[in-house]
């Protein structure tokens, strides 16, 4: 990514916010739809989920929303990655384009509406009586690891699933499967001890980390542990540096698999 | 500003792809069988062979040949979208393309936000394009149109914003396939004038033309391509036209 130029980057935000503009346009709550979305789901889940789980529905609510916040982010720009270049087309054929912008720009819609609804997220908590900790201080670093491994992953999902059209509906349902295997729904202490192949996947499900560096400092009021934020430093880490590397390998042959 | 393209020995395979599957079945055993590589035939197909040529400031470029002969495929070798297979292609200067009309339109979006997407794509900062913005809008010529979603446009209207986004900020190179297709008398002269100064600008102009009036009109050199060979470059473009119409010729 080093190798976007001032203009590309200029790029990158004018498409962002077009995009966004465009997304609800003609309805008369226009952007604002971008927040009720999340809103109004977190609200219908934890009606149905609370009830399940036997727990309060306000705790319920500040247990599963900084996780699902986290979760959309991720598989957003995951799920948004696998078509990001394939839509393209037109611009692709047809301009001298960086091609590494549009899986770039879409993991950036992502993370916009992920900031909005999160920090939209914590005022109304806030104004219903969630009292937060000095922990969520912690907050700025996760979102930039989120934002780093969701960049990485989608980096690569965009070459592979350009080459194999395939991917991009076997991943949608990977993502499924993945969001019940992560703590989402559920805190990660109601499944562990139970079977001892859950406890492995909770210990290798990338997932996991991630859910906990939102759901430590809000839920828990806990400040992130060193063996969380080494792990998780890492894994964005190598992520972002193989997705460049992918991306960078197959940039100019993309073109020709449109 | 020393505006240059050097064609060496250039060659351009294309990866055909076709349709070979023919059910579900089939398509399913591919899948196993295949490991996931889809149901298509990906064959090389040659579409430019061992192109030479050199382009210096001053120069405009007329391309000629049959549909299909590789004329848009030698406009994106020189824009940067194609990599040659072999050989080596050395442009200078700031490439400024028209490869279709619309291309790097978001559909979606009014004519005046359209002008900052394609104006980045061409390698604008923002602070050029907010700069000429009034000038781009002035020379389009479509009215109130201009904050009206793309997507309302007629092919006309489409044809003179990209026309006004692609020129108006000195380009350097540019390069448009199909000369002035879909505008009318009045943008057909304002474009012509246009380009009578960018001519005078030193710059590098080429273009694809099939109205042989224009390719004598506008043009100092000739490239006619034929089953994917530069058959002829050069001057000498009264000679080459007849040779094209000739070798098309239906009877």
């Amino acid at each position: 990514m080093h190798n976007l130029t001032k203009q590309n980057i200029e790029l990158i935000s004018t498409l962002t916010a077009n995009h966004l503009k465009i997304k609800y346009k003609r309805t008369s709550l226009g952007f604002l739809w971008s927040l009720l979305n999340p809103l109004l789901s977190v609200g219908v889940i934890s009606l149905v989920f609370s009830v399940i789980m036997g727990m309060p529905y306000g705790e319920f609510v500040v247990m599963f929303f900084p996780a699902f916040m986290a979760w959309t982010m991720f598989s957003g720009s995951v799920l948004g990655a696998t078509t990001s270049i394939i839509n393209n087309e037109a611009l692709i054929k047809k301009t001298p384009i960086n091609i590494m912008i549009f899986p770039i720009v879409n993991v950036a819609i992502n993370f916009v509406e992920f900031i909005l609804t999160f920090f939209a997220f914590l005022l109304i908590a806030i104004l219903i009586g969630y009292e937060p900790g000095i922990n969520l201080l912690y907050l700025p670093v996760s979102i930039i690891l989120l934002l780093a491994i969701s960049m990485g992953v989608a980096l690569i999902v965009s070459v592979i699933s350009t080459y194999f059209r395939d991917m991009a509906y076997l991943i949608s349902v990977l993502l499924q499967l993945w969001f019940y295997l992560s703590p989402v729904l559920y805190p990660k202490d109601f499944i562990l001890g139970r079977m001892p192949i859950v406890d492995l996947l909770m210990t290798l499900n990338p997932m996991v980390y991630f859910i906990a560096l939102f759901r430590d400092p809000i839920t828990y009021d806990k400040g992130l542990t060193f063996e969380l934020l080494g792990l998780s430093v890492a894994m964005s880490v190598v992520m972002l540096i193989v997705g460049n590397a992918v991306f960078n390998k197959y940039r100019h042959k993309l073109v020709y698999r449109l | 500003m020393n505006a240059s393209i050097k064609f060496k020995d250039v060659s351009f395979d294309y990866i055909k792809v076709t349709n070979v599957s023919s059910g579900i079945k089939e398509s399913l055993i591919g899948f196993v069988k295949n490991f996931g590589q889809d149901s298509y035939k990906h064959e090389q197909f040659h579409v430019l062979q061992n192109a030479n040529f050199e382009l210096n400031h001053g120069d405009r470029l007329c391309i000629i040949g049959r549909n299909g002969a590789g004329k848009s495929t030698m406009l994106r070798l020189i824009t940067g979208i194609y990599r040659p297979t072999q050989g080596q292609i050395l442009t200078e200067g700031r490439i400024s393309s028209l490869i279709e009309i619309g291309a790097g339109m978001d559909p979606e979006l009014t004519g005046r936000e359209n002008i900052y997407i394609s104006g980045l794509i061409s390698g604008y900062s923002k602070k050029q394009l907010l700069a000429k913005e009034n000038e781009i809008i002035e020379f389009a010529d479509i009215g109130d149109f201009i904050d009206v979603p793309v997507k309302y446009y007629s092919t006309g209207m489409g044809a003179r914003l990209s026309f006004s986004i692609a020129t108006t900020i000195d380009p350097e190179i540019l390069i448009v396939d199909e000369l002035f297709a879909g505008g009318d008398i009045n943008f057909i002269n304002k474009a012509t004038k246009r380009i009578e100064d960018i001519k005078s600008d030193a710059s590098i102009f080429i273009a694809v033309s099939h109205d042989m009036k224009y390719a004598r009109e506008f043009f100092n050199k000739v490239i006619y391509i034929n089953n994917n060979r530069i058959e002829y470059f050069g001057e000498d473009i009264e000679a080459t036209i007849e040779k094209y119409i000739e070798d098309n010729s239906v009877n």
